[in-house]
């Protein structure tokens, strides 16, 4: 073939890669593009939500094997088993996929959220807080890291603390998630109580309180080292298997 | 009142259609250019869409955007790349814990050698050259700037990849 021909060809065949693209549907407003362009960069880019699908997929095999019941449904999931009726939690593989599904970002409001009573262990104390996703949630996308403070009674915070990374997943209405909160060493002063949790969704600006059950409230670790920074940690985002609450 | 209400919907409708046109025009192109850089059918429509919502948001911001067709794969480039030194960390990682299997090359060797499996075999940058040249129709100049070399360079690219693929098709006739 002389360069003519080639240069031809290159430009008049069909290339077979152009071929196969489809073209993935925009949102609907630039904000929602901004959403999904910053769940992109917490979850840290296309490549590191390839590690994050896989974590994910491993979360998927520990959960079903733990008998979590993590739900997995749609096309993507292959069926996999359902613990509840109404809602799932689909690990994303890529924000495309999110995009396709029209979901926007998680917030607080779209969650009904409990915790169990606060408990004592190995110097710290700590909860699980349940996230249920309102049974009118369409469909949110979840990933990043949740924000967690502890505030005194006049709202001042005691100490704030970052989730671990939650992969990003699209959850969507009854669907239930857990986080577990620890908190350790606190040497200041007694503060003043009632203490609250609060939380804090990725992309969202509103704080949700988390309630304690009636007649229990937030405990204050004991000192383990004056001198060192008293300490919050905050899991990330697993699915529960807990049972609906009634009503 | 009302104009300086209506002004920004108005706006944001043209970055919209801006982006919607570009999507339509480019981005078979856009694709395939991801896919040339090495990327699975996946991760270039992943990558085509964060460049797409990139130049959205680019445009809301009225960021000065000169020539949007450029403008998107330059962006595009610069994601791929990221996903590249992603996917290295990601798959040293991954090969600590399970080695991968060694892909067996005999059988796309006992294939017949098209012409787009030939610019597939191409060095990375001749094979973004072609591409950006032939499929996109970009200028030397807008190359240069994509892939952050001289336009001379851009050309020297692209002229070394045509004798490549001549001598590659070549060898395939005589095989």
């Amino acid at each position: 073939m002389t360069r003519d021909e080639l240069e031809r060809a290159l430009r008049a065949g069909v290339d077979p890669h152009e071929r196969a693209y489809r073209a993935a549907p925009l949102p609907a407003s630039v904000e929602e593009a901004q959403s999904r362009l910053a769940i992109r960069r917490a979850s840290g880019g296309g490549a590191l939500r390839f590690a994050g699908a896989m974590v994910a997929a491993a979360l998927v095999v520990v959960a079903v094997v733990a008998g979590y019941g993590l739900v997995t449904r749609g096309p993507e999931s292959g069926g996999g088993p359902a613990a509840s009726d109404s809602g799932s939690i689909v690990p994303t593989a890529s924000a495309s996929a999110s995009a396709s599904a029209g979901a926007r970002p998680c917030r607080a409001a779209d969650f009904a959220i409990t915790s169990d009573p606060w408990d004592a262990g190995a110097g710290s104390r700590g909860t699980r807080v349940v996230f249920r996703a309102l049974d009118s949630l369409d469909a949110c996308v979840l990933g990043g890291r949740l924000v967690a403070s502890i505030v005194d009674a006049q709202g001042a915070a005691l100490v704030t603390a970052e989730s671990d990374v939650t992969p990003t997943a699209t959850v969507t209405g009854g669907a239930q998630l857990e986080i577990g909160v620890a908190w350790s060493n606190w040497c200041g002063a007694s503060p003043a109580e009632p203490l609250e949790l609060r939380v804090r969704f990725p992309f969202d600006a509103s704080e949700a309180a988390v309630v304690p059950p009636a007649g229990t409230a937030v405990l204050v670790p004991p000192c383990m080292g004056a001198g060192q920074d008293t300490a919050l940690s905050v899991t990330r985002f697993e699915a529960s298997n807990r049972p609906p609450p009634e009503g | 009142m009302l104009e300086g209400l209506h002004r920004p919907t108005a706006e944001a409708d043209a970055d919209r259609l801006a982006v919607v046109d570009l999507q339509a025009r480019r981005g078979p192109e856009l694709y395939g250019f991801a896919r040339r850089l090495g990327l699975g059918a996946e991760a270039a429509e992943d990558a085509v869409q964060e460049t797409l919502l990139r130049a959205w948001t680019a445009l809301a911001a009225r960021t000065p955007v000169r020539d949007l067709d450029a403008w998107s794969f330059t962006t595009l480039y610069r994601v791929c790349m990221d996903q590249h030194r992603w996917r290295r960390r990601v798959q040293r990682l991954a090969e600590r814990l399970r080695p991968t299997p060694q892909r067996s090359e005999a059988a796309s060797v006992a294939d017949r050698l098209t012409l787009w499996d030939a610019v597939d075999r191409l060095p990375e940058r001749q094979r973004a050259v072609v591409h950006l040249r032939y499929r996109a129709d970009l200028t030397f100049e807008q190359i240069g700037e994509i892939l952050h070399i001289k336009p001379v360079s851009a050309r020297s690219h692209a002229s070394r990849a045509l004798d490549a693929l001549a001598s590659l098709l070549a060898e395939e006739e005589f095989r």
